[in-house]
């Protein structure tokens, strides 16, 4: 096991430089004046803009750059947006509605997706499944914001049974809604891919002999069939709780939950670059930490991953 | 085939299993021809594609634009009626003729992004899968870099960033961050291929690397592409509304179905029509293209026919 948390720990490495460079890169590189870039074309006063000259390094060479702004994330640096707040302060305030935004949206995806998977799988060619398959699909094409928009729209304004937007009413109410809209697009995967699963595993030999054997349905869905069939399920399942955090910018922004991605979504209106890559950057790697973890957790729950 | 089943002698009589000289593609026809789904997907890409290409025969240009005084601000927000099929907008123009001519830089956007893609992730794969080794580990951290960063985030730096006029940059985001999944693709099914008997006995006859991967390697990766390629066309048809939507994507004077739904927003409540239409007519699309890309995948996939 520590060979294999050695060598997953190892692979982080390059990819963390590698990221967070690229971030930098996107923002920095490209043709065109990157203080005009920063303060997106707007009148930005002179001691701003001195100020964006210093915080981005952008007397020195590219890649000195970069390093300075790395030693900034490591020391808790991510800059100040125009009114001189600190980044970093904004993202620890902000960081946990977006967590628990987040994980709120994650119970939804594995419990229904799982659970509804499961059940069309059962199922299998009956009513429920089609419906279940087609349902996925038409979530799976409509984008998230007009989602989020319809599902305000019907269950916050017309039948009023969640608050329409903001968190004043504390969890989970103020946060079913955005959690479920969130969720929605993953709830369709991990319901695709537990009943594809599922379905395979239902027809191998060793589920045949245990029916065979008079073994009561429930036990051997429960011990052959799911245990088997869950496994690339919790893989997605667990790849996708980053990606989650990452998603909710827009979730945020039109449901006006005071998270990362509300920020975001209004620094980008704004034009305010500066807290954008900040935040972007400690977004991702969040995202990589977090995927980080899941793979470790995966080398405890399953032997064969270790060995690899 | 080691338990041939009633199924499989009838495909056999059929001829579908027998060799017939069709190739791969030949055969995928014969079996897309028979799948309802297909039908199905390929009617709706058709009906957008005349959209994407004579608009000017299904609505009235004029009707888009105040400039050239076909939208009344009188006639703002009116409901859906026998003169403004989908309703009006806030500026007074024709919903149904936004739609229409909104077509074409959505579609034209995922046609652009999945090209590009699709190549730069085949010969990214290619020579990752072929050369291994060093060339190999190089461009496999590459790969590991990109898919560090999630697409909307990287998007949303490098659109803060650099605000290209029209589609392209929205097409510069998609070319530089969506390649990671074709790459991955075609470097697995490279390697796979390249310790096949006939790779083996090309090479033995003094085929050089370029004709070996074009000619003996890449045909087994044609399918596969096809398939990602025609879902990425719908996923990107989406990226670039979300894009729009954040106020990152196509600006004005050029409107897409991205960015009506973004100009919907602040009206969505009283006049709901501004943002469903353009919303239907992109999930519809974003659906054909997930619907077909399934059913081709089916039809080139000579395992699943059997199967059946």
């Amino acid at each position: 096991m520590s060979r294999y948390a050695a060598r997953r720990g190892l692979q982080f490495v390059p990819v963390f430089f590698g990221t967070t460079f690229l971030v930098y890169f996107l923002m920095f590189a490209l043709p065109g004046d990157p203080l005009a870039n920063l303060s997106a074309g707007k009148q930005a006063n002179p001691a701003y803009l001195a100020y964006l000259q210093e915080q981005f390094n952008l007397d020195d060479p590219f890649f000195i750059q970069y390093l300075k702004y790395l030693g900034g994330i490591f020391t808790g640096d991510l800059g100040q947006t125009f009114r001189g707040q600190s980044v970093a302060e904004i993202f620890v305030e902000r960081f946990p509605v977006t967590l628990k935004l987040a994980l709120t949206a994650f119970v939804f995806e594995a419990i229904l997706g799982v659970g509804i998977g499961v059940w069309a799988a059962l199922r299998k060619g009956r009513f429920i499944d089609n419906l279940s398959l087609a349902g996925s699909l038409i979530l799976i094409s409509i984008p998230v914001f007009v989602l989020g928009y319809v599902a305000q729209w019907v269950f916050g304004v017309k039948l009023g049974w969640f608050p329409v937007a903001g968190i004043s009413d504390g969890w989970p109410m103020a946060y079913i809604l955005p959690a479920i809209v969130l969720a929605a697009l993953s709830l369709a995967y991990v319901l695709r891919l537990t009943r594809q699963s599922l379905l395979e595993t239902i027809n191998s030999d060793y589920v045949r002999t245990a029916r065979a054997k008079g073994l009561p349905p429930w036990t051997i869905l429960r011990k052959y069939g799911l245990r088997n069939s869950l496994i690339p399920v919790v893989t997605f399942l667990g790849a996708d709780l980053a990606a989650l955090m990452g998603g909710a910018v827009v979730i945020e922004g039109i449901f006006n939950v005071p998270g990362i991605g509300q920020q975001l979504y209004s620094s980008i209106r704004l034009g305010e670059a500066v807290v954008v890559v900040g935040l972007v950057t400690a977004l991702v790697i969040i995202y990589l930490v977090v995927n980080l973890l899941v793979d470790l957790l995966y080398g405890v729950l399953d032997p064969r991953i270790r060995y690899e | 085939m080691s338990d041939p089943t009633p199924a499989a002698e009838l495909s056999l009589v059929s001829g579908s299993v027998t060799p017939t000289g069709r190739g791969l593609l030949g055969d995928a026809w014969l079996d897309l021809r028979r799948s309802p789904i297909f039908w199905v997907s390929a009617t709706l890409i058709i009906l957008v594609l005349l959209l994407v290409l004579v608009p000017g025969l299904i609505a009235d240009a004029e009707k888009t634009s105040s400039l050239t005084g076909g939208c009344q601000l009188s006639d703002s927000l009116q409901a859906p009626s026998a003169e403004h099929w989908f309703g009006t907008d806030q500026q007074g123009c024709d919903v149904y003729a936004l739609t229409v001519f909104g077509a074409r830089p959505s579609v034209t956007v995922g046609v652009i992004g999945a090209v590009t893609t699709t190549l730069i992730g085949v010969l990214i794969g290619v020579t990752a899968g072929y050369f291994g080794r060093w060339v190999d580990a190089v461009l496999s951290r590459i790969v590991d870099i990109f898919y560090g960063l999630p697409l909307i985030l990287g998007g949303i730096v490098l659109l803060t960033a650099v605000r290209l006029p029209g589609i392209w940059g929205v097409v510069l985001v998609l070319t530089l961050l969506g390649w990671v999944p074709a790459a991955r693709l075609v470097r697995s099914t490279t390697i796979e291929g390249k310790n096949q008997d006939y790779t083996l006995a090309a090479r033995a006859l003094g085929a050089g690397a370029g004709r070996i991967m074009f000619r003996h390697i890449l045909p087994n990766a044609v399918g596969p592409s096809i398939v990602l390629a025609v879902i990425s066309l719908g996923a990107f048809i989406a990226v670039e509304a979300t894009f729009s939507f954040l106020g990152l994507g196509i600006q004005p004077p050029v409107f897409s179905w991205g960015t009506m739904i973004s100009d919907a927003q602040s009206v969505f409540f009283q006049a709901p029509w501004t943002l469903l239409f353009p919303a239907a007519f992109l999930s519809i699309t974003v659906l054909a293209f997930i619907l077909l890309g399934d059913a081709v995948r089916d039809a080139l996939d000579p395992k699943a026919r059997r199967g059946r």
